[in-house]
């Protein structure tokens, strides 16, 4: 999909009516897909004219025009404005949940996919390095069971975990309590009667288990700059 | 098949190539018809007088002249899908490239038939206005007839020379320019030097003068041994292009 593949003296609806007569569709199909994927006022105009997110959006359409049950798609978010990736973001979950196709996405904007999608590979160096939903990747991650706590009286509720016998670390006024969840510390704090402020699971984003997962054996390893050189 | 030469039909006439190259290929006929027919019967031009039957049949073939514009439209109608990358859409939906290559010749040839009907009655009606007016317009009978249908038919190979030699070179502007340079530099050069004169016969440029008329040129095929070597040109180039170059990764 981060190819552009269209001449740019063709209109977008023409691009696409070309793949209708090729591979035997009627025509409509075209003017279908690009009301589809939101297209359809520019059909008309000359595809050398579109930004990025709309050609992203075009050639989304030609790979509609089968009404193909898998989708493919390589770095789908590429040049999408915010409001377009919120689109896409709906309409991928769309494909897969009401319409029950299969959509495969790769891509390299990992937070953006730990919105998007079900499933995760996770692919380094040519190896499988893990495969799962996101609470599986989360559960064998780093930090799983961990919960941070933070309050006004934090010493105190640290005394009574501690005196439940949980493993409980302090620092900056934060408490990280091991081996437990958000609900189990906020059941003590509600009957202990403690103020809290902020009482969350440690998880970690897909970013974090990339990077726990795939250290060592990066592709590209290139020394992280120095704060001069990044300032140049 | 016809699915897929359909779509090359849309590809082609949702762009404005086809138009430039037709208008130009108009426009190139009726000025070397103005022109052949305004020195016709000078003396020191060589052309022979209106009216003779020599002069119908030389006029009447300037309509193959246009044949450079007709291989730029092979050219560009198979190249365009490398330049503009939408090789990988087009190879996608038809994953056997061959066809893709078959329907372009078909397409093309089609398309070209209609298009150099146009160059050869705007030729005819050039020719028939200004010899008209200097005197006698050729009838549109026998040999004339044959010269204008034989010019027809030269450019139509080469809109199938074109989608062949675009199929092997892949690459536009290198195909149009060495269409160029190879028509206008290295044919002539050969045809002019007495040693490879000989061989100019089996070339495309001495298949072209062999269908169409001749004028003071070296010893040629006949006219349709000319068609036949002009299109096994055309079919060569192409089936060389779809077994070595079309068949290579497109990203």
């Amino acid at each position: 999909m981060l190819e552009t593949a269209f001449h740019p003296a063709r209109t977008g609806r023409n691009h696409l009516r070309v793949y209708c007569r090729a591979a035997g569709f009627p025509l409509s199909r075209a003017d279908e897909v690009l009301v589809q994927v939101g297209l359809a006022d520019a059909g008309n105009r000359r595809a050398g004219g579109y930004s990025l997110g709309m050609r992203q959006r075009l050639a989304l359409a030609t790979a509609l025009l089968g009404d193909p049950s898998v989708l493919v798609l390589d770095e789908p978010a590429n040049g999408l404005d915010p409001e377009g990736i919120q689109w896409l973001r709906g309409f991928l979950r769309h494909m897969a949940h009401d319409q029950g196709r299969t959509v495969l996405v790769s891509s390299h904007l990992l937070s953006e996919v730990e919105q998007t999608v079900d499933r995760v590979v996770i692919v380094g160096a040519g190896r499988l390095v893990r495969e799962g939903s996101m609470e599986q990747l989360r559960s064998g991650a780093d930090g799983a069971g961990t919960v941070l706590v933070r309050g006004p009286d934090i010493d105190r509720f640290a005394h009574v975990l501690r005196a439940d016998g949980a493993q409980v670390t302090q620092e900056d006024g934060t408490l990280t309590v091991h081996g437990s969840s958000p609900a189990d510390v906020g059941r003590r704090a509600f009957a202990t009667g403690v103020e809290l402020h902020e009482l969350r699971s440690r998880t970690s984003g897909l970013e974090e288990i990339y990077f726990q997962l795939t250290s060592g054996s990066e592709q590209f390893a290139a020394p992280t700059p120095t704060a001069q050189e990044a300032s140049r | 098949m016809i699915r897929l030469v359909r779509a090359e039909w849309t590809k082609l006439f949702t762009t404005k190539v086809w138009l430039g190259l037709l208008l130009g290929a108009v426009v190139m006929v009726i000025g070397f018809s103005v022109l052949f027919t305004s020195f016709a019967g000078n003396a020191e031009s060589g052309i022979p007088a209106v009216g003779t039957p020599l002069y119908e049949q030389l006029a009447l073939a300037t309509g193959a002249n246009a044949n450079i514009l007709f291989l730029i439209l092979g050219i560009i109608g198979m190249t365009q899908e490398y330049r503009h990358r939408t090789a990988t859409p087009t190879f996608l939906t038809t994953p056997r490239r061959g066809q893709v290559v078959v329907a372009k010749l078909l397409a093309y040839a089609l398309v070209s038939v209609v298009f150099a009907l146009v160059v050869v009655a705007v030729n005819y009606v050039t020719v028939a206005i200004h010899a008209g007016a200097r005197g006698a317009a050729p009838s549109l009978t026998g040999d004339n007839v044959e010269v204008l249908l034989s010019s027809a038919l030269a450019l139509v190979i080469y809109a199938v020379i074109g989608v062949g030699l675009g199929a092997l070179l892949k690459n536009q502007v290198g195909a149009i320019v060495g269409g160029l340079v190879y028509l206008f530099v290295v044919e002539p050069v050969i045809r002019s030097i007495p040693a490879t004169s000989g061989a100019y016969k089996w070339m495309p440029g001495g298949g072209l003068e062999a269908l169409t008329a001749t004028f003071e040129g070296p010893e040629l095929l006949g006219a349709w041994q000319g068609a036949l070597l002009l299109l096994g040109y055309g079919l060569l180039a192409a089936l060389l292009g779809t077994l070595l170059a079309v068949r290579r990764d497109v990203v």
